[in-house]
C-alpha cells in the first residue's frame, strides 16, 4: 500500500516549549499566506473590504488582532448571500456540515490537507492519550454530514498509514439503534475503547443491557476489557459522573466542531483540554468583553491570547486555524472555556489547557 | 459510449484467457489456505474431505461445497466473529441489513482496504470514463452499513492517489437537505439509490411551484421572480434543479427505475451492485454503454446455478445443483449468482448470493472491455425483493396464518408489481367461505403493514400501497418441478432486455 504524509508535526511536537510553539504558530500564520488566502474567501472579502483589511500585513500574531472576528452568522451570511463556489480559498476534497438549526446549516468545505490534518489529531489524540496495539474501538457515529461521522473511518486510516497499531473498528449509528443488532455484536467483540458523544453513550446504555439479555445489566458488567472513553462533542463535565459509573471507563473529553476539528483533548492528567497551538491560534475573549458587547451592540470586545491569558479566565473561544480550504481568521466559536493553564502539564505536554464550559 | 479504461491489459483481456486469468490470481490469493483458517469453513471442508492446498484449478473448486447466507448467519451465531476472519488485521467490521432478521457481519480487512485502491479507480473510470476531477453527493446508509464507510474509504483513496475529487457525504435521513447542497455546490455526480432518486425527483416536480414562489417570498430578486414564472409555463423536473452529470446507483435494481431516472435526471444511471459481503474486494458495477454489470474475473471467480437447477433443489432439497462457471454461460442465462472471492479478511468460497441474475452477454462490451455482463433480477430465495424493502415469504405467511377475526384464507398469492416505477405488492386472496369483505381485506392489508418497514415505506412513497384482492379462485403456479410459487414477480422492467 502507498505511504502518503499525514500533516502532523514531527513527534515531539506536544512537547516543545511554550516560547517555541508561539512561534510555530506564528510561522505558520505569515509563511502559510493564511489571512491573504483567506482573503478570496466570500466569508471575509466584503467584509474585509468594508474594515480596509490589508491581510497581506499581517505579519504578526498582533496583526492578527486588528482583523475582525467571524461569527457563525457570518458563515450562514456568505453562504445565503454569495454563490458557495466563492466560499472555499482552495480546491475542496470534502464538505461537512454542522447541525441544522431552523431551516439551515453551515457547510465547512476540507482541501487534502485538511481531511490529513484530521487525520494526523486523531493519530495524537491516540497517543496523548494511549490508545495501544491492537485496540478495539466501539465507535458510536453521528450522522454524516457531520465531521464527527468521519472520525472512526479517518482514524482507521490514519493507523493503516502511519501509527500502524493495528486498530480494529466497530461503528454503529445512533440512527441505526434498534435497527442494528450493532449493540449486540459490539457485546460480543468486547470492546476496549469508546468513542461517543456523552449523551449518546448514556442513550446506548439500555439497548446494550438488552443485548446482554439484562435489563439493569450496566455497561462495565457486559464490557470487561472497556478500558477508556473518549468523549466528543458535547461538554463531558455534566455527565462524566454518570458515564463513570455507567461504564467504569477513564473518559477523555474531546473538544472539536465542524468549522475546525482541533481534537483539543484531555490527557492522562486530566486537567484541562490541551489546545493545540501548532494547528491553531487560539485567542479568549473574557466575559466581561462579551458583557460590554451585549450592553453595547457596536462595541468590538477584546481578546487575549490563549498563551497570555491567567487561569481561570472564562470567554468565549476564539480560534485561527491554518486550514487549506477555509482558514478560520479570529472565529468566534460560540463555546465558553476556562483557562486552565499555560504551564506545562503533568503529563509533559507544554499545550496550553481549557476547560469547556458550555455555549455563550 | 467509451470513456478511459483504466487497466486495459485486464479489462480488455481475450475473453478466452478470463478463465486462465481467475484461476491464477484464485491460487496467488491463497484463497483456500487462508479462507481454511476460518471456522466457517473449517468443519464444513474437514466433513467434505477437502484439502485445501490441494485445490488449485476451477476443476478442483467445483467439488467444493457451496456456503450460503444462512451458513455464514448460524457461524456468527457459533463462533466468535474473530474465529471468522481469515487475516491477521481486521480494519472495520460492516454488516447487512439483516433482511432475514439477522444481519451478517463482516470484516473488512488492511489488504482489503488495499485492494479497493485499484478497484477504485477502475470503477470510477468505468462509471464515469475518466479520472479527473470530479464531485460528487455520496447518500449513503448509516453505519454499521458499508455505504457509510465505503464513501471515506473512496475519498482516501483519491487521496492517496492525489486525484482530486470533491465529497459530500450524507445519510439517507438527510437527503432532501443534501440534495440542495449538491444543487448550489454544482456537484455533478450523485450517488444513492434508485427509487430514493425517484422519490425526491417526484418532490422536486411537486415542490418546484409552491417553492419558487416561497423563495420570491423570501427574497425578490429578478433571479427568484422568473424561477417562480417558469414554474407556470412548464413542469419542473430534476434535471432542472440539479447539475448531475452522471450517477451511480445500488443497494436494489436499477432498470425499473431507468426510465425515470433518465426522464427526471436527464442522465443514463449506472448500477453498482453493492452486496456487503464482496463490496470491496470484488465489485461489480455497470459502464457507460450502460449493457450490464461487468464481473471483474481477476477479483472473484464467478458462477451461475441455472434456474432448473433452483427448482430441482427446491423440489428435492437432498440435491446438489450444478453450477457453470460464468466463461461457459451463454448469453441469457438466468441463475443464482456464486461468486468465490480473493477477499483478504474473509473469502468467499462459492457464495451463493441468492440473487438471480440474467447473464446479458460474455462478448465484448462496446466500451471495450471483455469481462462479462449481468444484471440482477431479484432474490431467489424466499425473500420477496421490493427494492429496498425486502421480506421473507415465510414471515408473510406467518402474519397470514393469523388472519381470522373476519374470515379465513383459502389460498394465496403475492404477486410483485409496480404501480409506476414503484414496487407494489398485490395479494390475491381466496376467502374461505363467507367473510365480510371490507373488514377481511382491511384484516389482512394490516398483517402486511406490519412487515418491517412496509408501512413506513407506502406512507412515504417510496413502494405504491399494497393491495389486497379478493379473488374468486387463486389460481396457482407451480416451478417445473411442481412447488408453489408464493411469491410471483410481474415485473415487466426485470424482463427487458
Amino acid at each position: 500500500m502507498s505511504t502518503i504524509k499525514i500533516e502532523l508535526e514531527p513527534k515531539g511536537t506536544e512537547q516543545l516549549p511554550l516560547t517555541d510553539l508561539i512561534q510555530l504558530g506564528e510561522r505558520k500564520l505569515v509563511e502559510g499566506q493564511v489571512a491573504e488566502r483567506a482573503s478570496h474567501s466570500s466569508l471575509y472579502r466584503k467584509r474585509w473590504q468594508k474594515a480596509r483589511v490589508d491581510a497581506r500585513a499581517v505579519q504578526n500574531r498582533s496583526e492578527l488582532q486588528s482583523l475582525p472576528f467571524a461569527s457563525a452568522a457570518d458563515i450562514l451570511e456568505a453562504q445565503k448571500r454569495s454563490p458557495l463556489r466563492q466560499f472555499p480559498c482552495a480546491k475542496v476534497w470534502a464538505w461537512f456540515a454542522t447541525d441544522t438549526q431552523g431551516d439551515t446549516r453551515k457547510w465547512i468545505p476540507y482541501g487534502k490537507q485538511d481531511v490529513l490534518r484530521y487525520m494526523g489529531l486523531l493519530a495524537r489524540l491516540g497517543r496523548v492519550i494511549g490508545v495501544a496495539e491492537g485496540d478495539l474501538f466501539l465507535a458510536v457515529a453521528p450522522m454524516a454530514p457531520r465531521v464527527t461521522n468521519a472520525m472512526p473511518y479517518l482514524w482507521m486510516y490514519a493507523d493503516v498509514l502511519e501509527t500502524k497499531q493495528k486498530l480494529e473498528f466497530v461503528v454503529g449509528s445512533m440512527f441505526m439503534l434498534g435497527r442494528s443488532n450493532w449493540p449486540e455484536f459490539a457485546l460480543r467483540k468486547q470492546p476496549t475503547v469508546l468513542l461517543s458523544r456523552p449523551g449518546d453513550a448514556l442513550t446506548v446504555v439500555e439497548h446494550f443491557a438488552e443485548a446482554a439479555g439484562s435489563p439493569s445489566a450496566k455497561p462495565k458488567e457486559a464490557f470487561e476489557r472497556l478500558r477508556m472513553g473518549i468523549f466528543f462533542g458535547e461538554p463531558l463535565a455534566p455527565l462524566k459522573d454518570d458515564i463513570r459509573d455507567a461504564y467504569g471507563v477513564e473518559p477523555f473529553d474531546c473538544y472539536l466542531s465542524a468549522e475546525f476539528p482541533s481534537l483539543s483533548a484531555e490527557c492522562s492528567a486530566h486537567d484541562g483540554l490541551h489546545v493545540w497551538l501548532d494547528v491553531c491560534i487560539p485567542e479568549v475573549t473574557p466575559r466581561e468583553e462579551l458583557a460590554k458587547e451585549k450592553a453595547e451592540p457596536q462595541y468590538v470586545p477584546k481578546a487575549v491570547f490563549l498563551h497570555e491569558a491567567a487561569p481561570g479566565l472564562e470567554g468565549e473561544h476564539v480560534l485561527t486555524t491554518f486550514g487549506e480550504a477555509l482558514p478560520l481568521i479570529r472565529y468566534r466559536t460560540g463555546d465558553l472555556v476556562r483557562v486552565i493553564s499555560t504551564e506545562p502539564c503533568a503529563c509533559g505536554i507544554t499545550h496550553p489547557r481549557v476547560a469547556i464550559l458550555g455555549r455563550v | 459510449m467509451k470513456g478511459l479504461i483504466w487497466d486495459e491489459q485486464i479489462e480488455c483481456m481475450p475473453f478466452s484467457q478470463l478463465q486462465k486469468l481467475s484461476e491464477t490470481k484464485f491460487r496467488e490469493a491463497r484463497v483456500m489456505e487462508r479462507a481454511a483458517r476460518s471456522a466457517l469453513y473449517r468443519e464444513k471442508w474437514g466433513a467434505a474431505g477437502v484439502v485445501p492446498e490441494a485445490v488449485r484449478t476451477y476443476a478442483d473448486l467445483r467439488q467444493l461445497p457451496y456456503l450460503t447466507g444462512s451458513e455464514l448467519r448460524e457461524a456468527q451465531v457459533r463462533y466468535h466473529p474473530d474465529e471468522l476472519v481469515c487475516s491477521d488485521h481486521v480494519c472495520v467490521w460492516i454488516s447487512t441489513s439483516g433482511t432475514t432478521g439477522t444481519p451478517k457481519w463482516i470484516p473488512v480487512g488492511e489488504g482489503d482496504i488495499a485492494n479497493f485502491r485499484e478497484s477504485i479507480r477502475r470503477l470510477m473510470a468505468l462509471i464515469i470514463g475518466h479520472m479527473e476531477d470530479w464531485s460528487m453527493l455520496y447518500l449513503g446508509g448509516s453505519a454499521p452499513f458499508i455505504s457509510e464507510s465505503g464513501g471515506y474509504i473512496i475519498l482516501t483513496n483519491r487521496m492517496l492517489d492525489d486525484a482530486r475529487a470533491e465529497f459530500a457525504f450524507v445519510a439517507m435521513p438527510e437527503a432532501f437537505d443534501a440534495l440542495n447542497f449538491a444543487r448550489i455546490a454544482h456537484l455533478e455526480g450523485v450517488f444513492l439509490a434508485p427509487s430514493l432518486a425517484v422519490l425526491i425527483a417526484e418532490g422536486v416536480t411537486k415542490q418546484a411551484a409552491a417553492g419558487a414562489r416561497e423563495q420570491f417570498r423570501k427574497e425578490r430578486s429578478l433571479r427568484n421572480l422568473l424561477a417562480m414564472l417558469a414554474t407556470r409555463v412548464m413542469r419542473i423536473k430534476a434535471k432542472n434543479v440539479f447539475n448531475f452529470r452522471w450517477g451511480a446507483f445500488g443497494g436494489e435494481p436499477v432498470d425499473p427505475y431507468r426510465g425515470a431516472i433518465v426522464d427526471h435526471y436527464g442522465l443514463q444511471p449506472s448500477s453498482a451492485y453493492g452486496a456487503t459481503e464482496l463490496l470491496y474486494t470484488c465489485p461489480v458495477a455497470e459502464c457507460m454503454a450502460h449493457k450490464g454489470m461487468h464481473v471483474y474475473m481477476d477479483v472473484c471467480l464467478p458462477e451461475i446455478i441455472p434456474q432448473e437447477e433452483l427448482e430441482r433443489e427446491q423440489t428435492d432439497a437432498s440435491y446438489v445443483p450444478q453450477a457453470v462457471p460464468m466463461w461457459e454461460a451463454i448469453t441469457g442465462l438466468t441463475g443464482e449468482l456464486v461468486l468465490t472471492t480473493f477477499a483478504d479478511a474473509l473469502p468467499l468460497v462459492r457464495y451463493r448470493m441468492s440473487d438471480l441474475v440474467e447473464v446479458v452477454s460474455t462478448e465484448p462490451c462496446p466500451c471495450g472491455r471483455t469481462h462479462p455482463r449481468i444484471k440482477v433480477l431479484y432474490r431467489s430465495d424466499d425473500i420477496v425483493n421490493m427494492g429496498l424493502i425486502r421480506f421473507s415469504i415465510y414471515l408473510l405467511k406467518q402474519k397470514l396464518d393469523e388472519v381470522g377475526v373476519h374470515g379465513r384464507l383459502a389460498k394465496w398469492q403475492l404477486r410483485i408489481t409496480r404501480e409506476g416505477v414503484k414496487p407494489k405488492a398485490l395479494l390475491l386472496v381466496e376467502p374461505q367461505g363467507e367473510v365480510a369483505e371490507e373488514a377481511f381485506v382491511k384484516e389482512i392489508a394490516d398483517k402486511i403493514d406490519v412487515l418491517e418497514g412496509v408501512r413506513q415505506a407506502w406512507e412515504n412513497g417510496l413502494i405504491a400501497q399494497p393491495e389486497v384482492r379478493l379473488v374468486e379462485e387463486v389460481v396457482e403456479e407451480r416451478t417445473t418441478l411442481g412447488k408453489v410459487k408464493l411469491a410471483i414477480y410481474e415485473d415487466v422492467y426485470f424482463k427487458e432486455a
